[in-house]
């Protein structure tokens, strides 16, 4: 007995991803404006709001020039069930520079930049229960990175 | 047997439901409000960066704040350096919309700067030209337009709302998968942000200052370089070919890599890191370079 056939197969994981993946970068969208623009307030956000759907124990690499005499916010946040999201920052020979607490809920870090230079955020995922299957299934959500400027 | 079949495709699809309900997490608000953002994930990555990282995001400062780095530097205005308002009407293919987008984007940003009003109007109303054109016409809508009127001597809330309809553009193109137009909007803004910082260094007494700045882009031009490396297409390939000659000439501006350092003030300073040598003949040949790919995609 055969539920579907090969090509009913396909066809129904075509719209499941496209589904997931469409209606996961809504959410995205959504969870950024709602829950973290707020936060960057008074810097100025840099026209780059850089989000994307991150799965539990993931990395992100985030490279970017920052101006001379210009001071500086970079929020990182991802939605409450990742637990908290952490970055550091890097220099181009990939020392750290900075490193958010894992207390820290939604971490962010303010500076001035005596130079130009530039520099990499590193943003992790904390990595999920392998005990609990239901929390690595849904240990998958968005992250958001701002940059924030003020002259 | 049919009623069996029928019962279990009923329950694949439950199943299938349920797995994409908790894979969606738990937020369901309804935001009216504009949502944007921009991802620029360079998926190219290098075994080496690929072991360091699963994704790369390129990022480059926004047309406001290399304005605003310039004009710092004693960059002058010039409303003649501008792409002029009547070209608008020339662009009639999507990827010449969405690289002028980008032109007049940060011509709007400088002339905001400058506290250059009635210029700002002008080039915002290019810009909802451009962006209706491309169907977004929701990042200039009437609301926007009247924020931005009120605001108009208001430069931080100016930057702000101008910023948020430029996010409002990029949403649109990459939910509607032409991720490629909203990487020739940056470019283009970019590439008007150069040329604009470069057009007021006068070649018989350069502005050090200025010319500092304008070396400094060599950090963004790679990281534009890479975010445009992800897509392939014709227009796009035309823009690589730019950025590549422009990387040869900036190629020439040396970099001598130092220790970076972070203080302990309230608000850390960063300071150190590497350093660029230039001389005022790489400078020129950038800026020569630079108004001839300028002057080209405003065409």
């Amino acid at each position: 007995m055969k539920l579907f056939n090969k090509n009913g197969w396909i066809v129904c994981l075509i719209i499941a991803i496209s589904t997931l993946t469409i209606d996961a970068n809504a959410q995205c969208k959504k969870f950024t404006k709602k829950h973290c623009l707020p936060s960057l307030a008074p810097f100025i956000h840099n026209g780059q709001l850089t989000s994307a759907i991150f799965n539990g124990g993931e990395t992100a690499d985030i490279e970017m020039t920052f101006n001379a005499g210009k001071e500086y916010r970079i929020l990182v946040c991802g939605q409450d069930f990742f637990g908290n999201v952490q970055f550091k920052v890097l220099d181009n020979t990939r020392k750290v520079l900075y490193s958010s607490s894992e207390l820290e809920t939604n971490p962010s870090w303010d500076f001035k930049a005596a130079t130009t230079q530039q520099l990499i955020i590193q943003v992790s995922t904390p990595k999920p229960d392998k005990k609990n299957q239901l929390a690595q299934l849904s240990a998958r959500g968005c992250v958001s990175i701002l940059v924030g400027f003020k002259d | 047997m049919k009623k069996i079949l029928f019962v279990m495709k009923k329950g694949l699809f439950i199943i299938t439901a349920s797995l994409l309900l908790i894979a969606c997490g738990s937020e369901s608000e309804t935001v009216v409000e504009i949502d944007t953002d921009t991802v620029s994930v360079n998926e190219n990555l290098t075994p080496e960066r690929a072991g360091k990282a699963q994704m790369i995001f390129q990022t480059i400062p926004s047309p406001f704040e290399m304005a605003s780095i310039f004009e710092e530097a004693g960059a002058s205005y010039g409303g003649d350096y501008t792409n002029p308002i009547a070209n608008v009407s020339k662009y009639t293919t999507s990827a010449q919309q969405a690289i002028n987008l980008g032109v007049y984007g940060t011509d709007l940003g400088y002339a905001n700067i400058y506290d250059q009003s009635q210029e700002s109007m002008f080039y915002m109303n290019c810009s909802k030209i451009l962006a209706d054109a491309l169907g977004v016409t929701s990042a200039f809508n009437p609301t926007t337009i009247k924020r931005i009127e009120d605001n108009m001597n208001n430069r931080d809330s100016m930057m702000l709302i101008v910023n948020d309809a430029f996010w409002m553009c990029d949403a649109y193109l990459k939910e509607n998968g032409q991720n490629d137009l909203s990487a020739l909007i940056i470019a283009g803004g970019w590439i008007e942000g150069l040329y604009l910082g470069g057009s007021s260094l006068n070649k018989e007494t350069p502005n050090e200052q200025l010319m500092i700045k304008i070396a400094e882009q060599k950090h963004s031009l790679n990281n534009l370089i890479d975010l445009v490396a992800s897509y392939d297409n014709e227009e796009i390939n035309d823009i690589k070919v730019h950025l590549a000659n422009l990387k040869t000439s900036f190629d020439k501006i040396t970099e001598e890599s130092g220790e970076t350092t972070v203080s302990d003030d309230e608000v850390p300073v960063i300071g150190g890191g590497s350093t660029l040598t230039h001389t005022p003949a790489i400078i020129f040949e950038i800026t020569d370079l630079t108004k001839e790919i300028r002057n080209e995609i405003i065409q």
